[in-house]
């Protein structure tokens, strides 16, 4: 009986805990990151980008540079049982929708970030790209990452001109 | 520089998020999860439970050959009280229209455990604490006949199986957490077959026409029910007969009833035990 309840804390107490405690701090990360997301977001307003592939012709003599900017975030125990639990019975994962949702816009924050450092104020041809990044078997915790790249176009001494 | 037609206003927040608070999302797939666990599991219990039947015998029997058989010595010296307990088993075995292919091994255990019980494979056990409790053959015939009984209807497979499957289900959608070896403790499963009051009350019925074809009365049958009645009212522990054969005052009422509807009479001469 002891070697029962042992085993019952040990596959169910211990788990439950952790779910407990990964909620309280997954939700006050999460909220603190939606935070700094809008603040940089209107800080970086003035950088633009868009999934158009062609420079319109204002752009023609500034410079093209490739800039990257990339998140991996990590998914915690709560979101993780969330996630299980809708695997039975399908539907919206919510828990990782919005895990999703902070890579995807650090990582675009992250390029805007980059195409300013590198005097542009546009970002042309966004792609995004996302990858899960596998702890171990398959039962472990995942991170996922986004990836934002595009071509920001910079002030050259053509460019200089044009403006 | 900039493209001056291009724009990229605020989109707002909660667009491909936050549609539903977590703990909510949470509550009810987990509402939902347990309300499909205990489904599903209700169900394999139900349908392994209707479907043991058909399982052949010799098959229950070749299964069990190959499982620890708690309490079951069955290799042990043949004691007088073995002898006559298979003997005995083999009279009333014929007088219970048991199908062709159905074998029942007894097994004679010494102890005080006053228990006697039938589990997989047509194997019936009768501890020599039960055993002392009986005073006549008549009543023993009773006992054997209900074990007897079981074994023919089918009820340890019946049992076995519900609990087997039902807690492999369970098993199998926990996802392997570890239950299962706890739940399928197999010493205690055969050894602690649990019968519905129903599957009781039909032993007792296949128990006492077989009784009545052997001794063309049922005096004494009842005999057993009345000592374990008086053993349990002295008993600081409910004796462990009680646990696997509950409900004795029913039993007799129905022993009863089932006598005077079939015309078979209480009167007649005990025989004696050896």
């Amino acid at each position: 009986m002891d070697e029962l309840s042992f085993e019952f804390v040990l596959n169910f107490g211990i788990p439950a805990v952790l779910i407990v405690v990964a909620y309280f701090t997954g939700s006050l990360i999460e909220r603190r990151h939606f935070r700094q997301l809008i603040k940089k977001e209107n800080e970086l307003r003035d950088i633009l980008a868009f999934a158009i592939r062609r420079a319109p012709k204002e752009l023609a003599l500034s410079e093209p540079r490739l800039v990257c900017g990339c998140a991996v975030i990590s998914v915690d125990y709560f979101k993780k049982f969330a996630a299980d639990l809708r695997g039975i019975i399908g539907g919206r994962i919510g828990a990782y929708e919005s895990l999703f949702e902070r890579a995807r816009r650090e990582a675009i924050v992250r390029m805007k970030d980059e195409a300013r450092r590198h005097g542009g104020n546009i970002v042309l041809n966004v792609k995004l790209d996302t990858a899960r990044i596998y702890a171990g078997g398959g039962r472990a915790t995942v991170s996922v990452e986004a990836v934002a790249y595009g071509t920001t176009y910079s002030k050259s001494d053509a460019g200089a001109k044009v403006h | 520089m900039r493209a001056p037609k291009y724009t990229n206003p605020k989109v707002p927040e909660g667009i491909s998020s936050g549609h539903e608070h977590p703990l909510a999302e949470v509550a009810k797939s987990s509402a939902i999860v347990i309300a499909l666990f205990a489904v599903v599991v209700a169900g394999t219990y139900v349908a392994a439970r209707l479907a043991a039947p058909l399982l052949p015998f010799a098959w229950e029997r070749a299964l069990t050959q190959r499982m620890p058989q708690a309490g079951i010595n069955t290799d042990s010296a043949e004691s007088p009280t073995q002898r006559y307990l298979t003997s005995l088993t083999a009279r009333v075995a014929a007088a219970s229209d048991l199908p062709a292919d159905m074998v029942i091994a007894v097994h004679y255990v010494e102890g005080d455990t006053v228990n006697a019980f039938a589990t997989l494979g047509g194997h019936i056990v009768v501890f020599e604490g039960l055993w002392t409790l009986l005073d006549s053959e008549n009543a023993a015939a009773m006992l054997l006949g209900h074990e007897i009984a079981h074994v023919k209807n089918r009820d340890p497979i019946r049992s076995a199986s519900g609990a087997l499957l039902a807690s492999l289900a369970a098993g199998i959608l926990l996802d392997n957490v570890g239950m299962v070896d706890n739940l399928v403790d197999m010493g205690s499963l055969l050894t602690a077959l649990h019968f519905s009051r129903e599957q009781e009350t039909q032993a007792d019925s296949d128990a006492a026409r077989a009784v009545v074809k052997l001794y063309g009365h049922l005096n004494g049958a009842t005999d057993l029910f009345a000592r374990m009645q008086t053993v349990a009212k002295e008993a600081k522990q409910p004796p462990a007969f009680l646990a696997s054969h509950p409900y004795l005052e029913e039993r007799i009422a129905n022993l009863r009833h089932q006598a005077s509807r079939n015309g078979w009479t209480f009167q007649g001469d005990k025989k004696p035990l050896p």
